[in-house]
């Protein structure tokens, strides 16, 4: 039954490998890290003394601030190359302070600070999208 | 996702539903669709990562790019 399913269903190529290197690279994960840790920093602004509700937006905004950093390693690390200074050549600048605000949202509950730190975000995937073209 | 997946096998997606911690799904990243198994969910994103001890990174993908659970494989055989 399923041989016929997989004769008569539409396919497509998936990819597994991913290693060594891939080349599937994507800002998109860390721009909607960033902008969850926005919106569970505004939440925490509005929940007053909800304690359940406190716990779970602050935990959400801890985790997300974890992936946000992985995700901009990754970025930093594997997907742009020496040569990408040449056209943006305070790069690492950008990655750096990036991380650096990503503990600030973490550590703080401040609005102003996570709005900074999606547009930090948003500025290094403006980058990674002129380098892909 | 070796050993699991080898080039040219074929699997059959269950789109409904949420994987679990050890499912293997089809996900969309970036322009290309990945096959990886879900380590674990964070939030309202799941980190996959393949099976080949040399897999190297883990993808960190939103819940609303997962395809689905794969449910079937067929493994390729030369003879086809």
């Amino acid at each position: 039954m399923f041989q016929l399913l997989l004769k008569i269903l539409p396919s497509r190529v998936a990819y597994a490998h991913c290693d060594v290197p891939c080349g599937i690279y994507d800002p998109k994960p860390a721009q909607l890290a960033a902008a969850t840790m926005l919106k569970m920093t505004e939440i925490l602004g509005e929940a007053g003394s909800d304690e359940h509700k406190r716990t779970r937006a602050t935990l959400t905004k801890e985790e997300h601030g974890r992936i946000l950093k992985h995700e901009l390693g990754i970025l930093w690390s594997d997907y742009f190359k020496p040569e990408h200074l040449d056209k943006f050549p305070d790069l690492h600048d950008k990655f750096w302070r990036a991380m650096k605000q990503t503990s600030q949202v973490k550590q703080t509950v401040d609005a102003e600070a996570a709005k900074d730190l999606v547009a930090r975000v948003d500025e290094i995937a403006e980058i990674f999208v002129q380098t892909k073209s | 996702m070796l050993p699991t997946l080898r080039p040219g096998d074929q699997v059959l997606v269950w789109r409904p539903g949420l994987p679990d911690p050890g499912d293997v799904v089809v996900a969309k990243f970036g322009h290309q669709f990945v096959v990886k198994r879900v380590q674990k969910a964070a939030g309202d994103s799941y980190e996959l990562l393949g099976d080949n001890p040399r897999a190297g990174r883990s993808f960190i993908v939103p819940e609303t790019q997962i395809v689905g659970r794969v449910f079937f494989l067929q493994k390729f055989d030369e003879g086809d």
